[in-house]
């Protein structure tokens, strides 16, 4: 027996191509997928050098001559700033997919993030000294 | 102040039309007016035939959740004066059919809170509690922000996970899902995690965090679905290291 309920049309809308230009939350999320591939280009370029210096001085040199070159330069530029920007978009993350609880109330987002901006200032502070030479 | 404003409201007839088109409406600027009462105000002058849902014009029952010039909004708490001089744009919640003009089927969403067994869940063969649970204001804290979920859809309609993977659990679920496990009365925990901890469950948030910039009760749907994350992670480590699985 056929049904005496009209079969509906309904319209299901598609997500356009171009849908993370839509608002800022959605274009920052892309980005922050999009940083991941220069940080793992960020970790072969550190293992390339390391490997140039475990080969000794001339292969390390030859390593520093690749380096020096224009497009390379330029490559771990927007490396460097992509790698930034991941590193400041996970903290800017962190109260959002976490708060924790103190005594039974949740921590505010200041207490969650300032621990991990200050522990990455020391951290710096430490590499910068070593690499200055200081220690 | 202007003493009018142009609404374009989408307009979808199953029975006429392919896809939606937009319908221009003048209607009057009075200062305390929310877009749900230029939506009445359409309705009962201008074009009867205009379709939405709407019940208690106060932010409770979360009938009445539209995109409003692109941002979902409950339409019962967004003051026309603020989309001076206009026009404003109301079209239905993103992600959902269409069933006619702003009115969405959102059967795929009750079906998926159906599934996270929203309500308390006791052990079988529980004894029957001879008076009523009693609950300290600490235990009533850890799940109060989630228990203020009002079902509006609004952090579906901005979950662009769940626009482009419809088996996504989605926001709304989740914190439901989460407010119960978290209550000192449930023990059905586990039977939700059976869901939740699917790839389509929790795992399928990639933290875009829209869902909580929306949501107009706060409940913050991606906090809770994090916290999911770590309580299915510490499950699975628990059955993976513990005899027994920690029973």
């Amino acid at each position: 027996m056929p049904s005496a309920v009209p079969q509906l049309k309904y319209y299901q809308r598609r997500m356009p191509i171009n849908w993370w230009l839509g608002r800022w939350n959605y274009t920052w999320f892309i980005l922050r997928e999009l940083s991941s591939a220069f940080v793992a280009y960020w970790v072969v370029v550190t293992l390339m050098e390391i490997a140039a210096i475990a080969g000794g001085a001339e292969s390390y040199a030859r390593c520093q001559a690749w380096m020096a070159m224009p497009g390379v330069m330029v490559l771990n530029l927007i490396a460097l700033i992509f790698v930034l920007f991941h590193t400041l978009s996970w903290f800017r993350l962190v109260p959002q997919a976490m708060l924790p609880r103190l005594g039974g109330k949740r921590t505010s987002t200041v207490m969650t993030s300032a621990p991990m901006y200050v522990i990455w200032a020391l951290a710096s502070v430490v590499v910068a000294c070593f690499i200055l030479g200081v220690f | 102040m202007a003493d009018k404003i142009t609404l374009e409201v989408a307009r979808f007839s199953p029975e006429r039309d392919d896809e939606p088109r937009f319908d221009s409406y003048e209607v009057p600027l009075h200062e305390n007016w929310m877009v749900l009462d230029a939506l009445n105000y359409i309705k009962d002058q201008l074009d009867g035939t205009v379709t939405f849902r709407w019940s208690c014009r106060m932010g409770i029952c979360g009938s009445c959740g539209m995109v409003v010039n692109g941002h979902e909004r409950l339409t019962c708490e967004t003051l026309l004066a603020d989309y001076l001089p206009g026009p404003i744009r109301v079209e239905p919640l993103r992600h959902f059919p269409v069933v006619r003009d702003l009115v969405v089927d959102i059967s795929d969403f009750m079906e998926k809170l159906e599934r996270v067994k929203p309500w308390i869940i006791r052990e079988a063969g529980a004894p029957e509690p001879e008076r009523e649970f009693l609950q300290t204001p600490e235990q009533l804290a850890t799940y109060k922000q989630y228990s203020l979920c009002i079902n509006c859809m609004l952090c579906y309609s901005a979950c662009p996970v769940y626009g482009l993977d419809p088996h996504f659990i989605g926001p709304a679920a989740s914190a439901l899902s989460l407010r119960y496990n978290l209550d000192s009365r449930d023990q059905g925990s586990e039977q939700r995690l059976d869901v939740m901890a699917q790839h389509d469950g929790v795992w399928d948030c990639t933290v875009i965090g829209e869902c909580s910039v929306v949501c107009p009760k706060e409940v913050d749907p991606s906090l809770a679905i994090q916290e999911y994350k770590i309580s299915a992670t510490k499950a699975w480590f628990k059955n993976l290291l513990m005899p027994w699985g920690g029973k």
